[in-house]
């Protein structure tokens, strides 16, 4: 794909050049915001909104500076944040606020809703949910979407060495929360 | 918590011949520098254990690698996420787009030649000229409260002419590039402005800012606005005298080269005939040499011209006209041959009805480069006497100088048709040194000026106002005050910095001319 002859062209304003980016970037973008969030609502909620601000305000990207990707996956962690910021900000359900009585609503999800849930279960992602924002964001940004430690550091908004610190003290976590038992199988099914 | 590899790789290389645990898995996660990681990619190729926890670790990185890999590879995004709600912010205008790409569209449009030339033309014409930038620099007062007044103000690359007026102050006209200029003033109703450039006597109109007429005149030509301000009398400098009606564009030769018209044209109170000098016999340089030397006078209509006085000694004199009195039987004239810095200037005195030429014993009233006189209703013009200021009857040859003296004036105007001028008298307490002389009233007043700046000259604005010129000791600017004759109503500043020219010899008259004009008068009225 020629990103950038399909870049200059959405910078100048051509709409079809405009879905190119968005169709070519919309699954990578999807799975790094699954990744940083670890639920398939919010990144997709995050996703549409990164790449709706990257691809209306494309005439601020500058080829010169960085890569489409590193400046993308600067607006998705940007937005990851802002999310996860909102979700563990304290809210009162707008019945409550209006007092029309203590029937608050039940957030939990049943048998059903758990079923056809969209958590990702397995042992990494799990291990991964109790790693800090900032170790998981080392972790996806290194290993699933193989950027530099530069790049992460771009990415992250820090140095280099702070990049690299927060990937050994993820790899670290990571090893503590999983269990010896589970990185050897890890290990094991990996070389298999 | 179990650590892999921490069975023997807690201690350092240097001591126990291995690198330890952090050591490594740095390593296997690639974030030593260069020369460490060559150092111990050489001890891992003779070091089973290290390269053993190094491999377990990379072992990890991959495998996390990998199951990320797997884990997000089997999710997809819902149809929440789609291209449609960015499509539809997408189309509204205005788009934003890289200015790059706005001229890379404005140039496949147009060729590139004429577009480069538009924008060219487009810097030349909206580029400030040293003339806007000039008058940007004015300080023209803003709560300006007096009559109608226009004043015209030579700046470094032209003129501009200023209406202030209370309701509204304007530009009302710019006379671009015009460089040295020369001897503004107004006609009296304010609707023409006359100045020499060059060898050019320039009249603009004011009231449609349109009209510029250039009228080539020689460096002796001189003139003059007839009292209604409609004609335009002047020498051209070669021998002719001639009348210009600008509002006609009426030009008319009242007398030919051959006769040899110079200086300045005086004009009888009625505004029906014109004085003037024939004959300089190459004493001013002239080519002329007619060799005789007279005053004749020619009825504008007509061009019916009678000889007042013939100069019998051509050689040693050489009379000019300089007033008019309105009983129309005197003509003041002066020799122009003396007056010159340290001598004494000779007045004569014409009676029209017998001829002869009086000679009076007063000193000139300088008016800059004239000697200009108005005589009063009672033929009194004033003069110096014994360098006091004196009104002298004309009718008689030779009289005593009326009772009322002051010091001799720096600067001296006179009232357009009326008997009264304004001097300006050095050494005087600040705020003072302005005076209005009415001659027939044989009466002075002095006219109070606020501060303590001094006043360096004063002209008539119009029959009832003064400009007045204050400038600072020693300061390269100089202020424009409105100031009533009488002295009743307050005096108002109307500019604070004006520009002094830089040229060697220059008279106010080259910066500056003022004039309260009938604020009815459309469009001066706007």
């Amino acid at each position: 794909m020629n990103d950038v002859a399909v870049i200059r062209r959405a910078q100048a304003g051509d709409e079809r050049a405009a879905r190119e980016l968005f169709e070519s970037h919309q699954l990578r973008t999807y799975r790094l915001a699954l990744g940083l969030l670890g639920d398939t609502a919010d990144a997709e909620e995050v996703a549409q909104d990164a790449l709706a601000y990257a691809l209306l305000n494309i005439y601020r990207y500058n080829p010169g500076l960085s890569s489409f990707s590193t400046w993308l996956h600067t607006i998705t962690v940007s937005r990851a944040r802002d999310k996860r910021r909102r979700k563990i900000l304290p809210s009162i359900p707008l019945a409550q606020w209006l007092g029309l009585g203590n029937q608050l609503r039940d957030h939990t999800p049943g048998p059903e809703a758990r079923a056809i849930s969209h958590e990702i279960e397995t042992g990494l992602i799990a291990a991964m949910n109790q790693l800090s924002p900032k170790l998981r964001e080392a972790v996806v940004l290194r290993f699933y979407a193989d950027c530099t430690y530069k790049e992460m550091g771009e990415i992250m908004g820090c140095s280099l060495n702070t990049a690299r610190s927060r990937l050994r003290l993820a790899i670290e976590k990571l090893r503590a929360n999983l269990g010896e038992d589970t990185v050897r199988w890890l290990v094991t099914e990996t070389i298999r | 918590m179990a650590r892999h590899g921490d069975h023997s790789l807690g201690e350092t290389h240097t001591h126990q011949g291995h690198y330890d645990s952090a050591t490594l898995a740095a390593y296997a996660l690639d974030q030593l520098p260069a020369a460490q990681n060559q150092e111990i990619g050489q001890h891992l190729a003779e070091c089973a254990i290290c390269r053993i926890v190094v491999a377990a670790e990379q072992d990890l990185a991959h495998s996390i690698a990998d199951e990320l890999h797997r884990t997000l590879g089997t999710s997809f995004p819902g149809p929440g996420m789609s291209f449609g709600p960015i499509a539809q912010v997408w189309r509204k205008t205005p788009r934003r787009v890289m200015l790059a790409h706005r001229l890379e569209r404005l140039l496949s449009g147009f060729a590139l030649v004429p577009l480069a030339l538009l924008l060219v033309l487009a810097a030349v014409t909206l580029a400030p000229s040293r003339d806007t930038r000039a008058l940007r620099a004015l300080n023209v007062t803003r709560d300006y409260s007096g009559p109608p007044t226009l004043v015209a103000l030579a700046l470094e690359d032209g003129i501009a002419i200023v209406r202030l007026a209370p309701e509204r102050s304007q530009i009302v006209r710019t006379v671009r590039h015009v460089r040295d200029v020369s001897s503004l003033d107004f006609a009296p109703d304010g609707r023409w402005l006359a100045f020499r450039r060059g060898g050019m006597l320039n009249v603009v109109e004011i009231v449609t800012g349109g009209a510029h007429f250039k009228l080539p005149v020689r460096a002796a030509g001189k003139w003059a606005w007839s009292p209604d301000g409609g004609v335009l009398a002047y020498t051209d400098g070669g021998g002719q005298l001639l009348t210009f009606a600008p509002q006609s564009q009426m030009h008319s030769v009242l007398v030919p080269a051959s006769e040899g018209a110079w200086g300045n044209p005086v004009w009888s109170t009625d505004g029906r005939q014109i004085a003037y000098a024939v004959g300089a016999a190459g004493r001013l340089g002239s080519a002329l040499d007619v060799g005789t030397q007279a005053i004749w006078r020619v009825e504008r209509a007509t061009g019916y011209r009678v000889e007042i006085v013939h100069n019998p000694a051509p050689q040693i004199r050489l009379l000019v006209p300089t007033a008019w009195p309105k009983s129309g039987t005197l003509l003041a004239t002066w020799d122009a041959l003396t007056g010159a810095p340290g001598s004494r200037t000779v007045f004569y005195r014409i009676d029209l009805l017998q001829r002869p030429a009086a000679p009076l014993a007063v000193d000139s009233l300088a008016r800059e480069d004239r000697r200009a006189w108005l005589v009063s209703t009672k033929n009194a013009p004033p003069a110096l006497s014994t360098n006091r200021l004196s009104a002298l009857p004309l009718p008689v040859e030779l009289a005593g100088a009326v009772s009322t003296h002051f010091p001799a004036p720096i600067t001296v105007d006179w009232a357009p048709g009326t008997a009264r001028l304004t001097t300006v008298v050095p050494g005087q307490a600040a705020g003072e040194g302005l005076f209005v002389y009415a001659v027939d009233a044989e009466q002075i007043v002095s006219v109070p000026l606020p501060g303590e700046t001094p006043v360096e000259a004063a002209y008539w604005a119009g029959p009832e106002h003064l400009s007045v010129i204050r400038r600072p000791d020693g300061a390269a600017h100089a202020e424009l005050w409105l100031a009533p004759a009488n002295g009743d109503e307050t005096p108002l500043r109307l500019v604070t910095n004006l520009p002094l020219p830089h040229t060697a010899s220059w008279t106010w008259r080259d910066v500056l001319a003022a004039r309260v004009i009938d604020g009815t008068v459309a469009p001066l009225s706007r």
